[in-house]
């Protein structure tokens, strides 16, 4: 394994080209690497030993007789367990879907296959996507590669751990107030939330469906923009899905962004953003200043109640997303007597404690009486976040600040303080709510603890945001990685 | 207004959520500062005055095409052998 562990996806390929080694050895390396570590990170809920190893020999046999290969051949992937895999068991890591087998792939799953990628296997997450830790996984708990007592972030914690741990090579995540950027800052990794719109959705098991997206965790700037250049693009089985031309992102890598006007929002340097964190952030600032950007203060004078926001709109879409999982069609049931009966029991005892503290609270702010009250006043209020980023977009091209508060807490830091737990998020959810890009790019360390800058645009920037993210991460140099043994 | 044991009940009711009673207590209190927090949105709400000023992703048209899955979509042990799903009895249950 440790001639593959370092290797990027164009190296590994470049290994193939040559046949100095074939996709079945990559395979066999990472899968016994995750045998190795995976009983103590826990990063995978399930590993597809068998597929893998055969969808590596297809891509062998089509290396030898010259046939044409996808963009990703041979690169072993994760896919986290919010994502449908056909006939390989989709849990969104809760107990209600123990066992569920579904019958089509994700697009952003579909669409990897046809670039022939190998398919590790599944990664635990949050239930649900609920989280911002992984400590909501109704199966088990993953760990930081970077420090076992830490929690690796969430929701996408299983596929930030393996990508960190070189459990796999990249892995899919989806984020929808922050559970790719924060889990890559948490462990030293590139993670892209791409325009709401721009990946589809299609098989991805819906938390709040006006907030999802679905995007790729990478070691590089440039193997996140070879994932993201597959996975993007319009899909007609996602409603919400744009048909909004896909540049080509790796060609944009190749050139320097021309003198950009970065923003650097007041509001991401508030009381309670870690020193450390914010000392080394400011250093990544002004190694980007020195490419030849401008850098302007400029104020986002509303997102500070991005969090309050979020956490109304969010559990009322969740209230009605979360409704299906009644036992009667899926998933596990408690046998009953009646049928109200059959539905309270089932969700009452394989649902999670997170997941019904949403369902309680949206089932609330969109009862009567309460309706206008909450979730009215909070959509009117997403309006005013995005009109804040519309603003600043006038002004400058990029926003940057930090992606996190702080670097990785300890596990059980905040699991008893629900509140506590949401406002992680507080740097990550603005972009959601105004359904823009963002990036994270690891920066630095703090006590030997990965710190992410987070880089904003508006929408369909991807390629400009990849472009001064591969910028600066040349600048910066190399980072230490995760040592996992 | 404080929410109460009562609430939480109701709501699980309307979301057909069996809690146990420590569920119920620690939800009351749970909830009650989550709303304390979010209530805070009245001060962005009023800076959004017009229904116009909401905006949303553009969504593809409402076309109804027929869909060959249906058979995919059974789970094979939750129904019968003509794709029929059973359920407990609707009509007189006690709530």
């Amino acid at each position: 394994m440790s001639q593959f562990i370092d290797l990027s996806i164009s190296q590994l390929q470049a290994g193939l080209k040559k046949s100095e080694w074939s996709a079945v050895d990559i395979t066999q390396a990472y899968l016994d690497r995750i045998a190795k570590l995976d009983s103590k990170l826990k990063a995978y809920l399930q590993v597809t030993t068998t597929l893998a190893l055969d969808q590596a020999k297809v891509v062998d046999r089509k290396i030898a007789q010259g046939k044409k290969l996808g963009s990703l051949y041979g690169i072993p992937v994760a896919i986290k367990d919010v994502l449908m895999t056909k006939d390989i068991f989709t849990t969104a890591a809760s107990k209600i879907l123990k066992n569920y087998l579904p019958p089509y792939n994700a697009t952003a799953v579909e669409r990897l296959l046809a670039a022939d990628a190998i398919i590790l296997g599944k990664t635990n997450c949050d239930e649900f996507a609920m989280g911002a830790s992984g400590e909501n996984s109704s199966y088990q708990i993953t760990h930081n590669p970077w420090d076992a007592k830490r929690v690796p972030g969430g929701s996408s914690s299983g596929s930030a751990a393996a990508v960190a741990a070189a459990e796999c090579r990249v892995s899919l995540g989806s984020d929808t107030a922050g559970s790719i950027r924060q889990p890559a800052s948490f462990c030293g990794l590139v993670g892209v939330k791409p325009t709401y719109g721009r990946v589809s959705r299609y098989g991805l098991i819906a938390m709040a469906s006006s907030f999802d997206t679905v995007g790729p965790l990478a070691p590089t700037v440039k193997e996140a923009a070879q994932v993201l250049q597959v996975i993007a693009g319009y899909d007609s089985c996602d409603a919400t899905s744009q048909d909004q031309k896909v540049p080509d992102y790796v060609k944009l890598l190749e050139q320097s962004p021309k003198k950009l006007r970065l923003g650097v929002a007041r509001e991401f340097f508030s009381p309670g953003l870690d020193n450390k964190v914010a000392t080394i952030v400011k250093q990544a600032l002004a190694v980007i200043q020195k490419l030849g950007h401008q850098v302007i203060e400029v104020s986002l004078p509303n997102i500070s109640l991005g969090v309050a926001t979020y956490y109304i709109i969010t559990p009322a879409e969740v209230s009605a997303n979360l409704a299906r999982y009644d036992g009667i069609r899926y998933g596990q049931a408690v046998p009953s007597q009646n049928l109200y009966e059959f539905y309270t029991k089932t969700r009452g005892q394989f649902l999670g404690s997170e997941v019904k503290r949403r369902i309680i609270l949206g089932t609330y702010v969109l009862s009567a009486g309460y309706y206008d009250a909450y979730y009215r006043k909070a959509v009117l209020a997403r309006e005013a976040i995005k009109h804040d980023f519309k603003k600043v977009f006038e002004q400058v091209d990029v926003v940057l600040g930090p992606t996190t508060p702080t670097v990785a807490f300890a596990l059980g830091e905040k699991t008893t303080d629900p509140l506590a737990m949401y406002l992680a998020d507080i740097n990550t959810v603005p972009a959601n709510i105004a359904g823009i890009p963002a990036i994270s790019i690891p920066c630095g360390l703090s006590n030997g603890l990965p710190v992410g800058l987070q880089l904003i645009g508006p929408a369909w920037s991807e390629g400009l945001l990849l472009q001064l993210s591969a910028a600066y991460e040349t600048a910066r140099g190399p980072l230490p990685l995760a040592t996992v043994n | 207004m404080p929410i109460t044991h009562t609430d939480i009940e109701h709501l699980a009711k309307l979301s057909r959520l069996q809690l146990t009673v420590q569920e119920i207590s620690q939800l009351t209190n749970e909830l009650a500062n989550i709303l304390d927090y979010v209530k805070k949105v009245n001060e962005l709400a009023s800076k959004v005055t017009s229904q116009s000023e909401l905006t949303a992703p553009a969504l593809r048209a409402d076309q109804v095409s027929g869909f060959m899955q249906n058979d995919q979509l059974i789970v094979a042990d939750k129904a019968d052998n003509n794709k029929l799903i059973k359920v407990p009895p609707v009509f007189g249950q006690d709530k």
